[in-house]
C-alpha cells in the first residue's frame, strides 16, 4: 500500500495555482526526498496531506484514508514537523512533549525524547527563549512520539547548524529502519541525497522529475553540460535542441546556450542548432554534477517536461 | 474528541501567563470589598436583619458590566493568535479536529474566568461571616453561578468570532463591535422596533409590553441582568419588568407599571427557563457559527 498517494491535485489560491495536476506516489517504508525551489509548492502540497488546506481538485490519501474526510486519522498516525510553524511561548520544552503524548494517547517518556533530539538540559526553559534551531528540534520531538507510521518533515534542517542537521538525518535513518515512511521536503540537494531512497523535484506546482538517487548519479554520469555559444538565440531553436533525443534541459544564456545531454547527443545538438538558422561560434563542455541536475530542473525559466531525468 | 487535551493545556498556558491570578485578585477585590468596607466600619447597617441579598442587588450592574469585557479580551484571539503565530500548525499537526480546537478553548477559557468569579464570592462570603449582615446562601451563589455562566456565555461568543476570524484584528473589531452592539444599541433597537410595530402594526397594551421584554432577553447580559433580578423580586414578572426600571424614581415606576401589565403568570417565553436558555443558546450557537467557518478554511 502507498502512504501518500496524490492523484490529479491541483490547489489555487485565487489566481494563483500552488500545485498543479499532481500526481504522486510514496510506498510504504520509503524514505523520499521532495525537493524544489522556494515557492515550488512543497509545503502547499504537505498542507495538502495535513488537511490545513483542501485540494481545488483531485484526491489525496493518507496511509490509506482519505485526507480531509479521515484527517484525525492520519495524523494519529503521521508525526509532523510543519513549516511556518511557531511553538507555545509560555510553555516549557516538556509540556510541550507531554502535549503531543497526551494528544496522541501514546506511551513515550518526554524527557527521552527531548533527550533524542538533543534538547533534554531545556525540558524545563520556556519555549519562547528557545532558538530557532531548537524549536525546531522540539517540533520534531513532538513529530516523533507514538511511533508514527508516517514523518512529513518540512524543511526540517531550517535553523539547524551542520551538526544539527546531521542529527536530523540520524533520525530519519532510525525511524526509517523502525519501519516508518519518512517524506520530506528540502530546498537544497545535499540534505536528501544522503537519506533518500527517491526524490521528486518539483516546480511550479508540477513534478518536473522522479528518480532515485542512484538514479540520477547514474544520469549525471552520462550526461555532459554542453554551452554553445551562437550569434543569436532565434525563436525555436531551445525546442528543437530538446526534440534531439538524449537532451533533458536545454536553456539560454545571453548569447550562449546551455544544454544538459548524454555525451552521444552532442553532435545531434550542434546539428540541431546549425539546422535552426543559428550559427555556432564556439563551444565547450563540461562534466555535469548532481547539484548542476538539480539546478537545471529548478533554477532555470524554461522547465524540462516531466518524466524526461527518468528516461535519461 | 481530545478537547480536553486541548483545553487543559490552553489552561496551562493562561496560568503562565498570570491571567488566573490577576483576574482573581480582580474579582476578589470587587467582591470582598462591600463585606470588607462594612467590617473597617466605612458602611454603618442598622440594626434590622439585612441579608447579602443587598449585596446582589447592589453588585448586579458592576458585574453585567465586568465579565463581558473581561471575557472578550481574554478570548477574543485565542484562535487567531495561533494562526497569526504559527502555533495553530502545531497545535493542528497533532490529533485533533478543527472542533476539539474550538471547543477546547472554549472550555480551556471559560475556567480562566470562572475561577476568578468564583474564588471573588467565596472569599466575598468568608469575609460576610465576619459582618452582622446574613449570609443568605441560595441567592448569594446562585448570583456566583450565573455571573461564572455570563462569563462563560461571552467566553463562547469571543472564542466563536475568534475560530470564523482571519486575524486577531479582526477577531477584535468583531468581538467588540458584538459587545458594543448590545451594550449601547440594543435596547434603542428594541424600542425602535417597538415604536414602529406600535405605530404601523397596531401592536400596543400588553403585547407591546410583552414583545419588548422579550427582545430585551435575547441580549445575554439582559438575560443575565433579568435572572440575577429573580433572586430579588418576588415572580418573574416582576424580574422581567426589572429591565425596563432605570435609575431613579421614574424607572421603578415604569418596572411596577411593566410588573402589573404582565399579571400573574408570564408567557414561556418570558419564563425563567426561557431566559436560561437564550444564555445556553448563545453558548452553542456562537462556537458552532465559528467552528463551520473555521472548518472550511485553509490555514
Amino acid at each position: 500500500m502507498s502512504a501518500i498517494e496524490l492523484s490529479r491535485v491541483t490547489k489555487r489560491f485565487g489566481d494563483v495555482t500552488a500545485v498543479r495536476h499532481l500526481d504522486l506516489e510514496v510506498p510504504e517504508g520509503e524514505v523520499y526526498g521532495f525537493l524544489g525551489p522556494n515557492g515550488a509548492g512543497k509545503s502547499t502540497t504537505i498542507n495538502l496531506l495535513l488537511d490545513f488546506v483542501r485540494p481545488t481538485s483531485g484526491s489525496v490519501t493518507v496511509l490509506g484514508l482519505d485526507a480531509r474526510e479521515d484527517s484525525v486519522a492520519v495524523r494519529r498516525r503521521t508525526g509532523v514537523l510543519p513549516e511556518g510553524f511557531d511553538v507555545y511561548g509560555r510553555l516549557t520544552g516538556r509540556q510541550h512533549v507531554e502535549f503531543a503524548i497526551e494528544s496522541k494517547a501514546a506511551d513515550d517518556e518526554p524527557d527521552a525524547v527531548l533527550e533524542r533530539v538533543g534538547i533534554a538540559d531545556a525540558a524545563d526553559r520556556r519555549a519562547g527563549g528557545y532558538s530557532k534551531g531548537m524549536r525546531q528540534r522540539l517540533a520534531l520531538g513532538m513529530a516523533l512520539v507514538g511511533k508514527p507510521d508516517l514523518l512529513v518533515l518540512d524543511e526540517p534542517s531550517t535553523g539547524l547548524d551542520p551538526n544539527g542537521a546531521r542529527e536530523m538525518r540520524t533520525i530519519v535513518r532510525e525511524e526509517h529502519e523502525r519501519g516508518a515512511t519518512v517524506f520530506f521536503s528540502s530546498h537544497i540537494l545535499g540534505q536528501v541525497e544522503a537519506v533518500c531512497d527517491r526524490v521528486g523535484i518539483l516546480r511550479d506546482g508540477q513534478l518536473v522529475a522522479e528518480d532515485t538517487v542512484e538514479g540520477l548519479r547514474d544520469a549525471v554520469g552520462t550526461e555532459a553540460r554542453l554551452r554553445v555559444t551562437v550569434d543569436r538565440v532565434a525563436d525555436g531553436v531551445l525546442d528543437a535542441v530538446r526534440e534531439v533525443e538524449g537532451v533533458s534541459a536545454a536553456t539560454a544564456d545571453g548569447d550562449r546556450l546551455v544544454v544538459t545531454c548524454v555525451d552521444a547527443a552532442k553532435t545531434g545538438v550542434l546539428g540541431a542548432i546549425e539546422a535552426a538558422g543559428v550559427t555556432v561560434s564556439d563551444f565547450e563542455t563540461e562534466e555535469a554534477s548532481l547539484e548542476d541536475l538539480f539546478m537545471a530542473y529548478t533554477a532555470d525559466e524554461a522547465a524540462p517536461e516531466p518524466g524526461e531525468a527518468a528516461e535519461a | 474528541m481530545t478537547w480536553q487535551v486541548v483545553a487543559r493545556k490552553d489552561f496551562q498556558d493562561a496560568v503562565r501567563s498570570h491571567w488566573l491570578w490577576v483576574l482573581s485578585a480582580l474579582f476578589v477585590a470587587v467582591l470582598a470589598m462591600p463585606p470588607a468596607l462594612v467590617i473597617a466600619g466605612f458602611i454603618q447597617i442598622g440594626q434590622g436583619g439585612l441579608t447579602t441579598d443587598l449585596f446582589v442587588f447592589l453588585l448586579r450592574d458592576t458585574m453585567t458590566l465586568l465579565v463581558p469585557i473581561i471575557a472578550v479580551v481574554l478570548a477574543y484571539a485565542s484562535i487567531t493568535e495561533e494562526r497569526d503565530s504559527g502555533t495553530l500548525k502545531l497545535l493542528l499537526s497533532l490529533p485533533h479536529s478543527r472542533r476539539d480546537v474550538v471547543v477546547g478553548k472554549a472550555v480551556g477559557r471559560g475556567g480562566v474566568i470562572v475561577l476568578p468569579v468564583v474564588a471573588g464570592f467565596v472569599v466575598a462570603a468568608v469575609v460576610f461571616l465576619a459582618t452582622p449582615v446574613a449570609l443568605n446562601a441560595g441567592p448569594f451563589f446562585a448570583f456566583a453561578a450565573l455571573s461564572a455562566v455570563l462569563g462563560v456565555v461571552f467566553v463562547a461568543i469571543s472564542v466563536g468570532i475568534s475560530a470564523g476570524a482571519r486575524s486577531s484584528r479582526s477577531a477584535m473589531i468583531g468581538t467588540v463591535g458584538v459587545y458594543v452592539f448590545f451594550t449601547l444599541f440594543w435596547n434603542q433597537f428594541v424600542n425602535g422596533a417597538i415604536r414602529l410595530l406600535h405605530d404601523y402594526a397596531g401592536v400596543g397594551g400588553t403585547a407591546q409590553v410583552k414583545l419588548q421584554l422579550f427582545l430585551k432577553i435575547l441580549d445575554p447580559s439582559q438575560a443575565y441582568k433579568t435572572l440575577v433580578a429573580r433572586l430579588f423580586t418576588a415572580s418573574a414578572a416582576a424580574a422581567r419588568a426589572n429591565l425596563v426600571s432605570g435609575s431613579g424614581l421614574q424607572g421603578q415606576l415604569n418596572a411596577q407599571l411593566y410588573a402589573q401589565a404582565l399579571g400573574k403568570s408570564v408567557p414561556f417565553y418570558l419564563s425563567d427557563p426561557f431566559v436560561a436558555l437564550v444564555l445556553i443558546a448563545w453558548l452553542v450557537a456562537a462556537p458552532a457559527v465559528g467552528y463551520y467557518a473555521f472548518r472550511e478554511a485553509d490555514l
